[in-house]
């Protein structure tokens, strides 16, 4: 398909001079990808059909693309949406469902064949080569738990799986020897107390302290808020520093709330870490991935989190849904021409965020770049009057 | 249009008088570009149980004050925010459109209602119709041969919730007129109403203000709730809110022998006889009034309407036979039949070839009975009515607006309206209204099939369903499958007194409470019971001492009797 050939030309797209001539290129992909999922998805071909679009008909020009039908992430909630009635493809195909990580009880599930899987492991490296300097690396250090099994992309995983789990092991090429992880199941004493995961301090400090520069390049990864609760306390007690090499990268995600629903500011986590790891504040990036999509937003050495060139962005005004100006914040719809199996070409998404420049980010690579505030917020107290089932804690 | 607006207030607790605290917690409200932050104090066990023990030592002050004064207390303070430059007022007016989400016009209408309660003879009236008599709470007044007299409670505890932001306050004022003490539980999302009421009566009467104690701690702190009715200061307890909330207090109240009045979530809907398809405008009219009780409050009290459903009853499908005999005409007993399948011909007739009616063959169509053509093809069918009450809807937003929607309402309504079209409209069992440009303000949805508890439940912040019964029967039947009895609250009626009286016979057996008459789901009327019971007789124990009789027969004294009928003018032999 034409996506295809796009993805393989990506590196230029994304520096390209001619942007109008890329957005040309990937408008074609869109109505390609567009036409197939409503072909093969019947609840996507009615949705389609209710608000009277058709895509041979209605996608005329770069500027359509914002009339693409999308679907909510509701649909996709294992539990309260119908994750199997979106697929593309016969259930038998599908050779892994991905689960977003989040912290609601109903994690969406998303269905992805090995056509679909191939793209998506493709733009992920692309992300991690061309945008967060991690081309190579020769050592990882995970504050995740081991993984049980490392899956490679051919191996159809009978369970849901954590995006975030299943990102870190397809993407890790390093020797089983020099993969490290900072988290332990947790002890008898720890699990009374709910907790399933502990911190494996001593295992942590050995490697740490074994100045890792000297097994070469390393990619710190893991979820914000726990490293920078680990390396903050750590500095308050010990003040203890270590070497992990000027060329390595941290590179996180999972959002900038702490588990106490705190802020942790970008800029004081990239001082923590670079303090406790010696590696460079511009190795310290965030990338963002949207739950519902095969797309990443990876951090460049300004920070900035780019819009790669598959991947388009709508944010839209949260009391009308029409799209607003580059500046303005509201909901986010992804559309993502990469989706193969599963009909996730428009998804407007949870969160709310901005596009704050397009184009001329001073690290030369072109298209869009987008500020994530948060998931959506405000929804009013349902008290006496509504919810008779289940409520917020107050 | 109005400027955005955005500002920070830090609020006391009221613990006698305006306090604050070290610690502190902020509620965000956020709508587009308007943005309050209301920081207010946090408190913990000790200061919660030494305010309840204070509050109790109150107990006998309060009652031995005099009714007349507590009354003009309160009747000055509905004097106080009634005034429209009362500073207070002002501020809350500022305040309460971001914080709740209606529009100014329709705060102030909202206030207004509730000002009506605080008002020297409505106090009055109420207390005649709910107790007898002010008098009571005053002395002990003859009854037979006994004198009786209405005690206070004590201390009375009001856990309140954020959803309707003036209950707080009239749970206090109903505290207050039946000479409790009262201690007030703040919800984390809307603890400025209350507050700044305690701080009118504290200006009103600095006495009565040392009887009152508003404070928020955490919700999730159950020790702080056990503590507190383990201390035996607390001697009734008033639960507004969710339902795990209730449930968690009910239990550890119960386990202290403390009574809980139960003001949980409560379902509210409107049912409609099939006259009503008797009359264009009368269907109008009616759409327009169910669209001002969704309006208000924007349908998060428990008071509020949410699917209406109207008796529709089936109808034999003739369609087939009609088309074969070649005649459009149908040969029914029953006039009324005839007239209103009339009409649907009519239509036929004026599209000269069927076939192409809609789109659908001739063979589809006949194989559709009378009354799902009757519902898509005709104003006088539930369909119709749908439409009717979008209509309301979109004159409602004009005159009794909302405010801007938060982030995650927008989302919210989208995700509902995506669910019934998913769920639905794929299969036409449900058409969708919404405003133009699918502008998320509200939504009408006609569901061919009863609603489950679950989409009941999305039934919130403007979103209703309009839906069919065959007979009352079907909708008892619904509620029964879906348990969903003990949550029933208000059904407004509309039809003939038969139909009326009927209705109401039926769902008051079932659970239910009020029937007013469509469009009056907001107006609670002055001395009527709430929630089965009348919320004044809560807050009272009834006393009574009993006198020697003056006459007594001789046969009387020489048997021992354990019952002895009051001699008064309307209880003789
Ligand atoms: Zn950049």
């Amino acid at each position: 398909m034409l996506i295809d050939d796009f993805i393989d030309k990506g590196k230029t797209y994304l520096y390209k001079e001619d942007q109008k001539e890329v957005q040309k290129e990937h408008f074609k992909a869109v109505i390609e990808t567009t036409i197939h999922q409503i072909e093969k998805c019947g609840l996507y071909r009615q949705l389609c059909k209710q608000k009277n679009f058709d895509p041979r008909r209605d996608l005329k020009s770069v500027d359509d693309i914002k009339n693409i039908p999308y679907l909510t992430s509701a649909n996709f909630k294992g539990k309260t949406g119908t994750p199997k009635k979106f697929l593309c493809v016969p259930e038998s195909d599908i050779q892994v469902w991905q689960s977003s990580s989040g912290t609601s009880g109903d994690p969406s599930l998303i269905g992805k064949d090995p056509i679909n899987l191939k793209r998506y492991v493709k733009v992920l490296n692309f992300g991690f080569a061309e945008v967060l300097n991690l081309d190579h690396f020769d050592w990882t250090l995970y504050f995740t738990p081991r993984p049980q099994k490392f899956y490679t992309i051919e191996d159809k995983i009978p369970d849901p799986i954590p995006s975030m789990l299943y990102v870190l092991i397809l993407t890790n090429q390093t020797p089983m020897e020099n993969r490290f992880y900072a988290l332990k199941r947790a002890d008898e004493e720890a699990r009374k107390k709910g907790k399933i995961f502990d911190i494996d301090s001593e295992g942590t400090l050995n490697f740490l302290n074994s100045n890792p520069s000297e097994k070469g390049k390393g990619w710190v990864g893991g979820a914000i808020p726990l490293l920078y609760s680990y390396f903050s306390e750590m500095h308050k007690k010990t003040g203890q520093t270590f070497e992990c090499g000027e060329d390595s990268v941290v590179v996180v995600g999972g959002g900038w709330k702490s588990f106490a629903g705190e802020q942790v500011s970008p800029e004081k986590f990239r001082e923590v870490i670079s303090r406790s790891l010696g590696i460079p504040q511009k190795n310290i990036r965030d990338s963002y991935n949207f739950s519902e999509t095969d797309c990443m937003n990876p951090e460049c050495e300004y920070h900035n989190k780019h819009v790669l060139p598959w991947e388009d962005i709508i944010i839209r005004d949260v009391e009308t849904l029409e799209p607003v100006e580059m500046g303005e914040t509201g909901l986010v719809n992804v559309i993502n021409p990469i989706a193969y199996s599963y009909a996730g070409v428009s998804i407007l998404q949870d969160d709310i965020a901005k596009i704050t420049m397009e184009d001329n980010c001073p690290c030369g690579r072109r298209g869009k770049v987008i500020e994530i505030i948060g998931r959506a917020q405000g929804a009013e107290g349902k008290g006496c009057g509504a919810q008779l089932t289940g409520e917020t804690d107050t | 249009m109005m400027v955005s607006m955005k500002k920070k207030i830090t609020i006391p607790a009221f613990i006698f008088k305006p306090v604050y605290s070290e610690e502190t917690t902020t509620q965000v409200y956020k709508r587009q570009d308007d943005i309050i932050e209301i920081e207010f104090p946090v408190f913990d066990k000790k200061e919660v149980l030494k305010t309840a023990e204070s509050l109790s030592l109150k107990k006998r002050r309060a009652h031995d004050r005099n009714i007349d004064d507590v009354i003009e207390v309160i009747n000055q303070l509905g004097a106080l925010w009634s005034n429209p430059n009362y500073e207070y007022r002002k501020e809350a007016l500022e305040i309460l459109p971001i914080t709740s989400g209606q529009s100014k016009v329709l705060c102030e209408l909202e206030i207004s209602n509730m000002l009506f309660l605080l008002n020297k003879k409505t106090i009055e009236n109420q207390l005649f119709s709910e107790l007898g008599g002010k008098q009571y709470l005053e002395d002990w007044i003859p009854k037979g041969n006994a004198r009786i007299h209405a005690q206070p409670k004590g201390l009375v505890f009001h856990n309140l919730a954020g959803n309707a932001f003036l209950i707080g306050v009239l749970s206090l004022c109903y505290g207050l007129v039946t000479k409790n003490v009262n201690l007030l539980k703040l919800p984390h999302e809307e603890p400025y109403v209350p507050i700044k009421f305690c701080e009118s009566i504290a200006d009103i009467d600095k006495k009565i203000a040392k009887e009152i104690a508003a404070l928020y701690w955490r919700g999730s702190r159950g020790d702080i709730f056990d503590e507190l009715f383990s201390s035996g200061n607390v001697n009734c307890v008033l639960a507004w809110g969710g339902i795990e909330s209730i449930e968690v207090i009910k239990k550890k109240a119960y386990h202290y022998g403390i009574n809980v009045i139960d003001h949980g979530p409560k379902l509210s809907f409107s049912i409609i006889s099939e006259d009503i398809f008797q009359d264009l405008n009368q269907m109008q009219d009616t759409a327009q009034k169910i669209a001002v009780d969704v309006a208000i409050w924007n349908q998060k009290a428990c008071l509020s309407p949410r699917v209406i459903y109207i008796v529709e009853k089936p109808r034999k499908s003739a369609v087939f036979q009609v088309f074969k005999s070649n005649n459009i005409q149908i040969n029914s007993q029953s006039s009324e039949f005839e007239a209103e399948n009339n009409s649907i011909f009519n239509k036929f007739n004026q599209s000269q070839n069927i076939s192409e009616f809609d789109g659908f063959d001739v063979a589809t169509l006949m194989q559709r009975s009378i009354k799902s053509l009757k519902n898509e093809y005709s104003e006088l069918s539930p369909l119709g009515f749908a439409k009717m009450l979008a209509e309301g809807l979109k004159n409602t937003d004009k005159t009794l607006p909302r405010m801007h929607l938060t982030q995650a309402d927008g989302l919210d309504m989208a995700k509902k309206r995506e669910y019934f079209f998913m769920n639905y409209g794929t299969n036409s069992s449900a058409t969708i209204i919404n405003p133009p440009k699918n502008k998320l303000d509200w939504t009408v949805v006609y569901l061919r099939d009863l609603p489950n508890m679950l989409e009941i439940d999305m039934c919130q912040d403007r979103f209703v369903i309009v839906t069919r019964i065959s007979s009352v029967q079907d909708l008892i039947h619904s509620i029964r499958k879906e348990r969903l009895q003990k949550y029933l609250q208000t059904i407004s009626i509309y039809g003939s007194d038969d139909f009326v009286k009927n209705v109401a016979e039926e769902f008051s057996l079932l659970g239910a409470y009020r029937f007013p008459r469509i469009g009056e789901h907001n107006i609670q009327h002055i001395g009527m019971p709430w929630d089965g019971h009348y919320i004044l007789q809560d807050m009272i124990k009834w006393v009574y001492i009993g006198y020697i009789s003056q006459e007594h027969d001789e046969s009387d004294e020489e048997q021992i009797s354990l019952i002895k009928l009051s001699k008064s003018p309307n209880n003789t032999f």
